[in-house]
Order: structure tokens, then C-alpha cells, then sequence
């Protein structure tokens, strides 16, 4: 590490006294960075040598170096495969849902309203609550005979969490309820951040309500709503804790609950990690361009 | 090497593509062949993107009027990095 | 769309309050039905149809901390009337609380996982604000080579799926017997906050003038006392802004500590929805775990509010 930081800022040489600027800087900055490559690139380096061997951490036997075969095989599995593409749909729903609900949300708030402060800290409370704790209460809610859910809507008894073409989505309607103020919050920053002056101008202009909208505020708010819905789209895809508490129902089985099970309860170690290799590409895939958006919203 | 405007212009976002588009392979439910050959694709657009983030920006027209403060992504960008 | 005075805009406005009321009333509902299960009577929990009125009673509280058995024969008199109020409570339920050998009470495993989560989330958010400050700092006052890279890579160490990580690290903590640790858990949070604060806190740390420490500077100061005396009071909004998103996290964190942990250092969100498969289940016990668990939360996102955005989006967004 120590090569990498290496420049200094002539600058901010005023300080001669004690510590010198290169002292504090590394006393400061190695040991976050030290800490982290030994909590994350560490064990990533050892789960990419197990990703290339058939060893199980269940058993003493010897481990053998497969090569390739467990990412070939992790790839050719269709129960794998079905569960890529459920967590695919899974997460096209979210935040699709998300992306309504909130923005919806954020159109009506962005007006001066009585208590505004007090309704927006009150719509930001589901997102910060545990996520397998609203997946619990949440089963509760959607229990077929005494679920509050089925009676208010006056449904009869609708099995939510147990009926292979409803748990996905019962899934995901708590993840939207848990999500949308998230890109509403975000979605009303960028609202407030539009020029007033701009809608003074098209007012004056005649322009009609949905000219002004889709002219005008939606190419402004987009970057946020950009960076809202990658955001969202690279934690649903990581959805764990939810789907697995509330349904164990193998039609909405996403890749997170699949990896757990193939790592801690059949053990098969190698193929999991290679499996787990797999996820993290396209999680860092996604997380490479997010940033790229992140910082270009910053810079403005 | 590749030229800064030929990266701006191609590189950078055919590597973005290609990582769109092996996550989009990967979770397909129609085709073996794509979903098979999916990491392999996602793999060459995250690196070609990482290779892409460290080719500088070309120089840019200098806008005269601009006197907004330079922000600190903008400085450390110039170094090149994930921006 | 800001300017409102015509007649038609005042009763837009004004279904846009009632839209907005309705809608912030039914996302509120889900806490509100957990919260009032927690005070339900057993019958009432999954009555059909559910029930929306009733008489609130604490005996799920009561229940939640205790064990108990069921009765065999009715309570004696006498016994019921020397008996606390809480436990009346029991008895009136039909059960009597479980005494171990010398007459003590058994306490149920649910204060034990509270206390791990509180021990755990506390100590793992002092470390990893600490270490993020001045990181932050480090990275916001001097020139480090390949910032952007490492400021990336970590980022990225927080973007993991907690399971891709949690495999090898089972492996590594199996290895150095750390499994069902506290320490091993409070690492391994502080390494997955340690991100976080990092980026947050260089939000903070970039507002605030640089000619302030200058100015310490001139005046005699080391650079270390400029950054404790000058840079930490001006950050203190900041850190406690960090500080609160970074308990939350560890706070709620599942999928790490359901895999390394199992009885000793077990924190709340494992144990929660495990007394669900666990036989007959009682839902007013698990929804009064529940709230206790969810309050402080609930407190807490009161109290950042106004950071909630900048936190959520990673320092990106400063309102």
C-alpha cells in the first residue's frame, strides 16, 4: 500500500510541527484500507481458489482441483438458471413498482403542504426497519385465514406466500412498500432542485401541464431517478433477507436464497463459491456503472 | 493504445453494453447458448469499463462563463479513475 | 406547478393533501397492525375476521421476556394473590412462568439476543465511525494516489452480497474460531460500516473550509490538534449522522449473522423469525419482539431525518 500513497501536497506543508502531512495521512488512510482488503479481498481470494475445486466444507475428504468444471456446471444447472431469471423478473417488478409509487409520491409532496416535514419522516420509516423483521410482519399480514391484507381487500382466502404465481410478487409488494420512499426522497430532491423560473417562463409560454412536465421537469429530475434506480436495481438483485423469511415456495427462490442453500445446507462449497463468483461480477458490473452515475451527479 | 476520444466515443460504452448485456444473457429464460456464455461477456465489459475509466478525458472546450466551484470528484478525475 | 392561486389550482391542491394523507396512512398501517399484535390478546392475534378494535393488554411483553409452561391444574388462591401483577397476567392465560431449581424465574433467550444486538451494533458503529473519520479526513485534506480507485474499492467492499462474503469468511472464522463470537461479529460489521462512513464522512469533511485549519495552523497548531480541535467540533453534525446510519445497519443486519452466529453471540434479527417454525406460535409474543426490536429504529429515523437522503445516497445528494 505504502507505494501507492507516495505524492503530497506542497501546499499544506504549514505544518511542520508535530506530525508531518505524510505521517497523518498514512497513520489515517492504511490502516481503513489494510482493514478492509483483509475482510473483503482476502476471503474473495480464498473463495475464488475454492470456486476451482470440489471441496466441501462438511467433510475431511481431500479436495481436488477441478478447474472450470463447477463454473461449467453451475452454468448448465436449470434450477440455477430459473432462479436467475426469477430474481431477474423479481427485480424488474421492485423497482418498476418503486419507480411509480415513489415518483408518484414525489409529484404530490413537491407543493407546499401543512406538515410536509412531519408526512416525509413518516413515509421514511418502513425503509430503515430490518428487512427480515417487515418480511415476519409482513407474513403475518398475508396469512391466508387471518391476514389483515385478504379481509380488507375483501379477498377470500388467498394463500399470498404458498401459491407459486402469487409469492413472487407478494414479495416484491413488500419490498415496494419498503422501497418506494427511497426514491421519492430522492426523486423530491431533485423536484426542489429545478429552477423555478423555468416553469415561470413556460407558464408565460402557454405551455400545457404535460408539455412542462415532460419537457421540462422529467429531463431534470432524470439523473437523480437515474441513480435511485440503479441503486435499487443492485440491492434487489442481493435481495435476501426478505424473500427468504417470508416464502420458501421454490417458484420465487432468488439466486441470494439459492447461494445460501447450496453453501450452508447441502455444503457444497465449490460450486456455491463458484456460483457466488458469478453473482458478484454482475454485482460489480452493476455497482461500476452506478458509481459512474453517482459521481457525475456530484459534479454537478 | 486507445485514443481518448475513440474511448469516449466507442469504448467506454460498448463496455457498459457488454455489461448490460451479460447480465441481461444470464437471467434470460429463453436461450442456453446466451445464458452459458453469459459471465464471459459481463467479464469482458467490466474489464474493458475498468480499462475505459483510466484512459483520461479528453480535453474538453473550456466554458469562459463557468465560474461554478470546481468540485473534488472533478479534481480527483483528472487522475483518471471511476468516474 | 409551485405558484398556486387559481380556484382549480386550490382544489388541486387540496386533493393532492388528501392523496397524500391516504397514502402515507395506508404505508403505515403494516406498523401499525405488527404494533398493535404486540398488544393483543393470544385469541385476538389470529382471530378471523381480524380484529381492529380491542382492549390493548402488556401480557404479550410479559410473555416475551419469560418462559413458561402451561397450567396442569387450576392456581391455588392464595398463590395467585401473593403474586406480582405481571405474573397474574400468566396465570390468567392459562400458563404458570418456568422457576428453575431455587424458585428463580427463567428468563426467555430474547433479552440475551437484544443485549448481543445492542453490544454488537454499539461497539462495531464506534469503531468503524472512528476509523471512517479519519479516513475521510485523510482522503479530503491530502493528495492520495489512485483516490478514486481506492475511494472505489471502497465502496465496493459495501456493495458485496453479504452471502458471496459470508462463505469464505464461515471458512476463515471456522478456521480461527471466531464462529458465535462477539468480537468476530463486531469486525466483521465494522469492516462493512467502515465503507460507508468512509464515503459519508468525506461529504461532511469536504464542507468545511480549509482555511479554518489554516488559519489553526498559523496559529501555532500541530496539524493532529487542528484536526481534533478545529475539524471534529465543525464535523460533529456529520459524525453523528454516521454514527446513526451506521447502528442502524448493524442493527438490522441478518444474512451474516444468521450464518456465523447461533447461540452465544446470536443477535435479534436470526433469532426473531426463528421462533416462528418453532411449534405452536404464539404471534403476539413474536410481534412485541418485534416492536422492541423496531424502536429504536423508529426513534432514530426521527432524529436523522434530515440526513436521511445524503445517507441513503451515499453523500451524493446534500440537501
Amino acid at each position: 500500500m505504502a507505494n501507492l500513497i507516495t505524492t503530497l501536497d506542497p501546499a499544506s506543508r504549514a505544518a511542520s510541527r508535530g506530525w508531518s502531512d505524510t505521517t497523518i495521512r498514512n497513520v489515517f488512510v492504511i490502516p481503513t484500507v489494510a482493514f478492509l482488503i483483509i475482510f473483503n479481498v482476502f476471503p474473495l481470494l480464498y473463495s475464488l481458489g475454492f470456486s476451482f475445486t470440489d471441496f466441501r466444507a462438511s467433510s475431511k475428504a481431500p479436495v481436488n482441483f477441478v478447474g472450470f468444471k463447477n463454473y461449467i456446471n453451475v452454468l448448465a444447472d436449470p434450477v440455477i438458471w430459473r432462479t436467475f431469471s426469477t430474481t431477474l423478473w423479481y427485480v424488474i417488478v421492485s423497482v418498476t413498482g418503486q419507480f411509480i409509487v415513489g415518483f408518484g409520491l414525489a409529484l404530490l409532496l413537491n407543493r407546499p403542504l401543512p406538515f410536509k416535514g412531519l408526512l416525509t419522516t413518516l413515509l421514511m420509516l418502513p425503509m430503515m426497519l430490518s428487512p427480515v423483521v417487515v418480511g415476519l410482519f409482513w407474513k403475518l399480514i398475508y396469512d391466508p385465514s387471518w391476514g389483515i391484507l385478504n379481509y380488507a381487500l375483501g379477498l377470500g382466502p388467498v394463500a399470498w406466500l404458498s401459491d407459486a404465481n402469487l409469492a413472487l410478487y407478494a414479495v416484491a409488494i413488500t419490498d415496494i412498500w419498503m422501497w418506494s420512499p427511497f426514491v421519492m426522497l430522492l426523486s423530491l430532491a431533485g423536484l426542489s432542485a429545478v429552477p423555478k423560473h423555468l416553469y415561470e417562463a413556460a407558464s408565460i409560454d402557454r405551455a400545457g401541464k404535460l408539455y412542462t412536465f415532460f419537457r421540462i421537469t422529467l429531463p431534470l429530475v432524470a439523473p437523480i431517478l437515474l441513480i435511485a434506480v440503479i441503486f435499487r436495481t443492485m440491492e434487489a438483485f442481493k435481495t435476501f433477507d426478505i424473500a427468504f423469511v417470508m416464502t420458501g415456495q421454490p417458484a420465487a427462490e432468488l439466486i441470494s436464497s439459492r447461494l445460501y442453500k447450496m453453501a450452508f445446507q447441502q455444503w457444497q462449497t465449490g460450486p456455491s463459491s463458484a456460483l457466488a463468483y458469478i453473482i458478484l461480477i454482475m454485482v460489480l458490473c452493476i455497482t461500476n456503472i452506478y458509481v459512474k452515475y453517482l459521481n457525475k451527479a456530484k459534479e454537478r | 493504445m486507445i485514443s481518448p476520444q475513440f474511448n469516449q466515443k466507442y469504448f467506454g460504452p460498448a463496455s457498459i453494453t457488454l455489461m448490460v448485456a451479460g447480465i441481461v444473457f444470464l437471467c434470460q429464460p429463453w436461450v442456453e447458448f446466451l445464458h452459458a456464455w453469459s459471465v464471459l461477456v459481463m467479464l469482458i465489459g467490466l474489464i474493458g469499463f475498468n480499462i475505459s475509466v483510466h484512459i483520461p478525458a479528453p480535453e474538453q472546450a473550456v466554458d469562459e462563463d463557468d465560474t461554478g466551484p470546481v468540485s473534488i470528484a472533478q479534481t480527483v478525475g483528472m487522475g483518471g479513475g471511476h468516474d | 406547478m409551485a405558484v398556486v392561486s387559481t380556484r382549480a389550482g386550490r382544489l388541486g391542491n387540496r386533493l393532492a393533501i388528501t392523496a397524500v394523507i391516504l397514502v402515507t396512512l395506508v404505508f403505515l398501517s403494516p406498523i401499525y397492525w405488527i404494533t398493535s399484535t404486540a398488544f393483543k390478546p393470544l385469541v385476538l392475534a389470529t382471530s378471523v375476521p381480524p380484529t381492529v378494535v380491542f382492549e390493548p393488554s402488556i401480557t404479550p411483553f410479559v410473555k416475551l421476556f419469560t418462559k413458561r409452561a402451561q397450567l396442569t391444574a387450576p392456581v391455588d388462591p392464595a398463590v395467585y394473590e401473593a403474586a406480582p401483577w405481571w405474573e397474574k397476567l400468566i396465570l390468567d392465560g392459562g400458563e404458570r412462568l418456568s422457576r428453575d431449581g431455587k424458585g428463580e424465574i427463567v428468563y426467555s433467550a430474547y433479552p440475551d439476543r437484544f443485549i448481543n444486538s445492542l453490544i454488537i451494533a454499539v461497539t462495531s458503529t464506534v469503531l468503524a465511525v472512528s476509523l471512517g473519520t479519519i479516513t475521510a479526513y485523510g482522503f479530503s485534506r491530502f493528495r492520495v494516489k489512485g483516490e478514486a480507485d481506492l475511494l472505489f474499492f471502497i465502496l465496493s467492499t459495501r456493495m458485496l452480497p453479504p452471502i458471496v462474503v459470508a462463505i469464505p469468511m464461515f471458512l476463515m472464522y471456522r478456521a480461527v474460531g471466531l464462529n458465535d463470537t462477539h468480537f468476530g461479529l463486531i469486525i466483521l460489521y465494522t469492516a462493512f460500516n467502515v465503507s460507508f462512513a468512509v464515503w459519508l464522512m468525506k461529504g461532511f469533511i469536504d464542507e468545511i473550509p480549509k482555511e479554518y485549519e489554516e488559519a489553526a495552523l498559523v496559529d501555532g497548531y500541530t496539524r493532529m490538534q487542528a484536526f481534533f480541535k478545529i475539524v471534529l467540533p465543525e464535523a460533529a453534525t456529520g459524525i453523528a449522522a454516521t454514527a446513526v446510519f451506521c447502528f442502524i445497519t448493524a442493527w438490522n443486519e441478518y444474512a451474516f449473522a444468521l450464518i456465523l452466529t447461533n447461540r452465544r453471540a446470536q443477535t435479534a434479527p436470526p433469532f426473531i423469525p426463528s421462533q416462528v417454525g418453532t411449534g405452536l406460535q404464539d404471534w403476539t409474543v413474536i410481534a412485541a419482539g418485534t416492536v422492541l426490536f423496531l424502536l429504536p429504529v423508529a426513534i432514530f429515523t426521527f432524529l436523522l431525518r434530515n440526513h436521511l437522503l445524503r445517507g441513503m445516497s451515499f453523500g451524493a445528494i446534500r440537501k
